[in-house]
């Protein structure tokens, strides 16, 4: 069973859930997809296992063979290729790794090699596998670690992905193929405002969801009232609390926290595996 | 005319907080908000819609089902994976889906009946709006859409339009340091990050630094909500220092910020509010450190 | 060139000078390769072709101190002040504008560049193409031509920051 935690607003909670519920779950796998700024490792603190580097292909062009046509260049839909003086030069990190300008040059000029953009990692937790993955700082596509970083996933397990914030392609590849989505949000203006979004997403990706309230304080409806206008599940609600805060703030696990923390997910783990219909789902 | 990116790595930080205050604050900018996924700085100003322009973001392939011979080559060269069957009325098509579509035309060359296009595809909207501070450009997204870089790139486009007599533009960033934020703060004079201070919150300024420092981009900090954890707090400003960045301020946690957004007031507005009185303090220093860069 | 191809020669004349010259070649393909856009040009800014960022389609029309973002580049002659306008396609670009903008100018035969400022993609480009850059602001195209003519415009020695788009461009 795949488990999405996407929220459209940033810092509203999607790793504070993701990691403590891969911290109660049995037979799990965590997978931090937000691959520009990962933090579950911070909390899992896994013994790391292994590393490998995550590579893009980019064009190179055979000088002996180039006819200087410029076909490659007039191909390339993100100008990533010039012609200057007879010779092409290639600007990699706008390159999609397509392929047109490999299927356009007359002369058969032009073929790959790899470059490294990122890497994933894996560690264990005891019985629990992380994963995360980092993309190059100065590198602007996420989209190719996310991709590698998945086919990690083994779907006999569960696994929970903990998504990039906003509502970008860089989430639409996270949460593709879930089982089951949780938005998180809170009860503020932003966090309403943002969950509209999160919500347009997974209903046009057509993936079950439901809502957790994160930071949550009396009287605050908004959220509340939101959801039971458009017939939204509400797994449950967080309250906002300093020391909450603060656990967080340390890089620590809630859950394992004290007996109330830790029931408390649990019973979240147990209330999506009966939304799901998933008998599988059990904790440790 | 400057510009003055405020980014944070992680999200939440109160990037959207300390924009708006500045606006209110100061009296000749013009403000972007570049978080195009989930803009929310026309929440907190009193802002209205004057002009909403379609924005096209990418190109996506079209096969026209009339020249198609269904020979497939078009599958065979995507790399990703966009093209695939489809089954209308019994009948068999190739047809594309969008949202794994690149527009890369490898499928437009090498169709032997040239029956693939590619076509612009409407991504998002782009809003030129008046704030009683000022002006203010921004856009939405389409939901899952591509092309975010651009789209941010076209925000501060339309800001610098908008630009009359004002010497500064504030851009609202977004979390992360991908396309969106590289776009959001190239050629920008300076930028301000935020941080909270939790674990997650250092690790991830660390890396918006870097790649501030990468563009060779002037930073400045600022620690939010940091009575949250001082000993955090406390490390994160030696990271700063050691860096050589330049603390703006520190900003205590203060529910006035969530009350003065739900009320429709600016936060600058509530003489009692701790955080307003620190930002207000941001706001002079920035304004200094604009002055003496003149000189 | 080979046996059998087939080369003709184009010579505009003006008051007895050669004032331009290209050729059109039919045949294998190493020789259509060659491009046709030489032309006679001078240092210190005489009887140049020369590229500038505009906003406008015309000559009085303000320059755009944004290479890969403007809307046009007037192709002016230097000394005749006659000049084409190429509509910089590179302006609606998700990535790589400095470079595709820097593309055009090249493939206009330009030998000069006068802008606001070149990002390092764009730079890279020009550099190859051993095009000097020009920096100009806040002032009509023509003005800047004529500033050009007279020598006092500063040249651009290095890359700017990447302004406005992804970092590649």
């Amino acid at each position: 069973m795949i488990i999405s935690v996407l929220s459209g607003k940033g810092g509203t909670g999607k790793t504070l859930i993701s990691v403590n519920l891969a911290a109660v779950l049995d037979n799990v796998q965590y997978l931090d997809c937000d691959v520009e700024e990962p933090n579950g490792f911070i909390f899992l603190k896994p013994q790391l296992r292994g590393k490998e580097a995550v590579k893009v292909k980019n064009p190179i062009v055979d000088i002996e063979k180039c006819l200087a046509c410029g076909q490659c260049v007039k191909a390339c839909q993100f100008n990533s290729l010039a012609l200057v003086k007879e010779k092409v030069i290639i600007f990699s990190k706008l390159c999609h790794s397509c392929g047109a300008c490999l299927l356009v040059c007359p002369a058969q000029a032009i073929t790959e090699i790899d470059r490294e953009i990122g890497f994933v990692e894996e560690g264990t937790m005891g019985d629990l596998a992380c994963y995360q993955g980092k993309l190059q700082v100065g590198e602007p596509m996420a989209i190719p670690i996310i991709k590698q970083l998945k086919t990690k996933i083994n779907g006999q397990r569960n696994v929970i992905l903990d998504c990039p914030p906003g509502s970008s392609c860089s989430v639409v590849n996270s949460i593709e193929g879930s089982d089951y989505c949780i938005l998180v949000t809170e009860p503020t203006p932003f966090g309403f405002h943002d969950l509209q979004i999160a919500v347009s997403l997974v209903r046009k990706m057509g993936i079950p969801f439901g809502v957790i309230i994160n930071k949550n304080q009396l009287g605050s409806n908004i959220i509340l009232n939101y959801c039971q206008k458009e017939e939204i599940q509400i797994l449950g609600a967080i309250p906002f609390s300093k020391e909450i805060a603060r656990i967080y703030s340390e890089g620590k696990l809630l859950a394992n926290h004290g007996h109330y923390w830790n029931r408390y997910f649990r019973d979240l783990a147990h209330q999506v595996g009966e939304v799901i219909g998933h008998e599988t789902v059990s904790c440790n | 005319m400057k510009q003055l990116a405020v980014i944070s790595g992680k999200g939440g930080t109160g990037k959207t907080t300390v924009v708006s205050c500045f606006a209110y604050l100061a009296d000749n900018t013009v403000m972007a908000d570049c978080d195009v996924d989930a803009p929310n700085l026309h929440l907190a100003l009193d802002s209205e819609v004057k002009q909403e322009k379609e924005f096209s973001g990418a190109k996506v392939a079209f096969v026209d089902k009339e020249k198609c011979n269904l020979c497939g080559k078009c599958k065979e060269v995507c790399r990703f994976q966009a093209i695939g069957d489809l089954i209308i009325n019994n009948l068999r098509y190739l047809g594309v889906t969008n949202l794994k579509c690149e527009g890369c035309g490898a499928c437009v060359y090498i169709c032997p009946t040239q029956a693939i296009e590619l076509m612009e595809e409407v991504t998002g909207k782009t809003f030129n709006s008046h704030t009683p501070q000022g002006k203010f450009s921004h856009a939405l997204l389409d939901i899952g859409a591509e092309g975010s870089g651009k789209l941010v790139t076209e925000v501060r486009k339309n800001a610098l339009a908008l630009k009359d007599e004002e010497e500064l533009m504030i851009i609202d960033g977004s979390p992360g340091i991908g396309c969106s934020v590289i776009a959001s703060i190239t050629g920008c004079n300076g930028v301000l990050a935020i941080c909270e201070p939790t674990q997650s919150g250092l690790h991830d300024l660390e890396r918006v630094i870097e790649l501030a420092q990468h563009f060779s981009i002037p930073v400045f900090l600022a620690v939010n909500k940091y009575d949250l954890n001082e000993e955090i707090t406390k490390q994160i400003e030696s990271f700063a220092v050691k860096n050589d960045i330049r603390i703006l301020g520190r900003i205590p946690f203060d529910p006035l910020v969530v009350k003065a957004l739900q009320n429709g007031k600016p936060l600058v507005s509530y003489d009692d509010s701790p955080a307003a009185m620190i930002i207000k303090d941001m706001w002079r220093k920035i304004k200094m450190i604009m002055k003496e860069e003149e000189k | 060139m080979e046996n059998g191809d087939l080369l003709k020669v184009y010579i505009k004349v003006d008051k007895e000078r050669i004032v331009d010259i290209k050729f059109q070649v039919a045949g294998c393909p190493k020789t259509m390769k060659r491009k046709s856009n030489k032309k006679p040009s001078k240092e210190g800014g005489k009887l140049m072709k020369v590229g500038v960022s505009s906003n406008g389609r015309y000559l009085d029309s303000m320059l755009d101190p944004r290479m890969g973002r403007c809307d046009y580049f007037l192709i002016v002659d230097s000394e005749s002040k006659e000049f084409q306008v190429v509509d910089n396609s590179a302006a609606n670009a998700s990535g790589g504008a400095g470079i595709k903008a820097a593309q055009t100018l090249l493939d206009s035969g330009v030998e000069a560049v006068i802008t606001g400022n070149v990002g390092p993609n764009a730079w890279e480009i020009l550099q190859a193409a051993g095009i000097k850059v020009y920096k100009s602001v806040s002032t009509t195209v023509e003005s800047a031509i004529k500033a050009f003519n007279e020598g006092t415009l500063e040249v651009i020695e290095a890359a700017g920051p990447a302004h406005g788009g992804l970092r590649m461009g």
